[in-house]
């Protein structure tokens, strides 16, 4: 009896932290967005961009972001692996891990007019030869290429 | 320009909204999410279970007496007693036996249930698979009353009437196999499942244990027409622990309070 105790302890603080650190985090990045919102400009889609001005800087920019979810969002995950449905306590990891990179490759480009050419992707830092042991983690690495008129 | 202006403007807005409502985030709550998979896990873990008892029973209640020899004595290899002297207790406690015994058809030519003492101060007694029955040094100087040990002797053989030992063993086969195919390894699952089977296999053990002590019970009438030694027995236990009753959740046995309570209204 004495597992399942500690389990429930351990569930109920990790959710406790867990939904704590979670709150602070996107409170955080909700005013960085809300301060950057002006400059840079991101351009997601353009592959050839032309412009008549002249051109003082190119420069890549990137951002990158590893989270991971607390001990009661993995558990529930795992619980939801036998059911099936949207992992939503993953959702949220997810979110955060993406805004907070975009975020950090903005913050890189301070001082450029435009990032243009920007793409989003996730990659695997995990052991993917033992999935058992390896941390659920979610990193999302976003770049760009900073353009800085004279 | 101004035009231009006011676009920016809106745009900005724009921006500001879908900063503020995010939808990428499912607003469930993940507590509710929580439980509602615990219940479903629990749901499927009561149908799984239902499944072996009634698997178990049906099989072991047909189960002729030789296999139950066999099955016994392939357990209980190697089950010794420390202590083989034999004192006043132990032979006042093979005099009770072979009256118990000679009531129950259930009980003869299965085994000769040995009877021995275990040097522990616990108060306590088990039966072997094979039968063989121990008492804790603890009970055999706690208690004198023959009333008393006829009861507690009768209550070990009730397991062993109802093949209680076979019961548990084929029930946690059958579960185990069942519940790790279905958490496929996953550690998490596995912790769960695992939690949900021991708290069944806890609330099997108590209806176990209350069906010995009816057994016991009736063995008790019939030898001596009342129960008045296993009451004054319980009432003694009773006294002596000080755990809340809410802890039988978590126990193999039954509260004191509620053992007591069941026999006497079997009188």
């Amino acid at each position: 009896m004495g597992d399942l105790l500690f389990l429930i302890i351990v569930l109920g603080i990790t959710f406790m932290t867990g939904s704590i650190i979670e709150k602070r985090h996107f409170e955080k990045i909700k005013k960085r967005e809300i301060a950057l919102i002006k400059k840079p400009i991101i351009n997601f889609g353009a592959k050839t961009w032309n412009t008549n001005r002249k051109i003082k800087k190119i420069e890549l920019v990137t951002g990158e972001c590893v989270i991971s979810g607390d001990y009661f969002k993995n558990f529930v995950a795992s619980l939801k692996n036998i059911f099936g449905g949207r992992l939503t306590t993953f959702e949220s990891i997810l979110d955060r891990g993406r805004r907070e990179a975009i975020l950090r490759m903005r913050e890189k480009a301070i001082g450029a007019n435009f990032i243009i050419n920007t793409r989003i992707e996730s990659i695997m830092i995990n052991d993917t030869y033992n999935p058992q042991e390896s941390v659920p983690q979610c990193a999302i690495i976003a770049y760009g290429t900073a353009i800085t008129y004279e | 320009m101004e035009q231009l202006l006011l676009m920016n403007k809106n745009l900005e807005e724009k921006y500001l909204s879908v900063i503020e409502d995010n939808v990428n985030v499912g607003s469930s709550n993940a507590i509710l999410e929580f439980v509602i998979l615990l219940a479903g896990i629990a749901f499927i873990c009561f149908i799984l279970y239902i499944f072996a008892d009634i698997l178990g029973s049906f099989f072991i209640d047909r189960m002729p007496d030789e296999t139950q020899m066999k099955i016994e004595n392939a357990f209980s290899f190697g089950i010794k007693p420390r202590v083989s002297a034999k004192n006043n207790d132990i032979v006042k406690l093979e005099n009770i036996r072979d009256k118990i015994i000679l009531l129950d058809k259930n009980l003869q030519i299965k085994s000769s249930f040995p009877i021995y003492e275990i040097p522990e101060k616990e108060i306590n007694a088990f039966v072997a698979p094979n039968g063989t029955i121990f008492f804790t040094k603890g009970i055999l100087d706690e208690v004198k009353d023959e009333e008393v040990l006829a009861f507690v002797l009768a209550h070990e053989l009730g397991h062993y009437a109802h093949r209680d030992h076979l019961k548990g063993l084929s029930r946690q086969i059958i579960i185990s196999v069942l519940l790790s195919l279905f958490s496929s390894g996953q550690h998490n699952v596995d912790l769960t499942v695992g939690s949900i089977a021991d708290l069944n296999g806890l609330t099997y053990s108590r209806k176990q244990e209350r069906e010995a002590d009816r057994y016991a019970n009736k063995v008790v009438f019939q030898l001596y027409g009342d129960n008045e030694g296993a009451v004054k027995f319980f009432k003694m236990l009773e006294e002596k622990e000080k755990a809340p009753e809410f802890l039988q959740y978590f126990s193999t046995h039954p509260s004191t309070v509620q053992r007591l309570k069941l026999i006497q209204q079997e009188r």
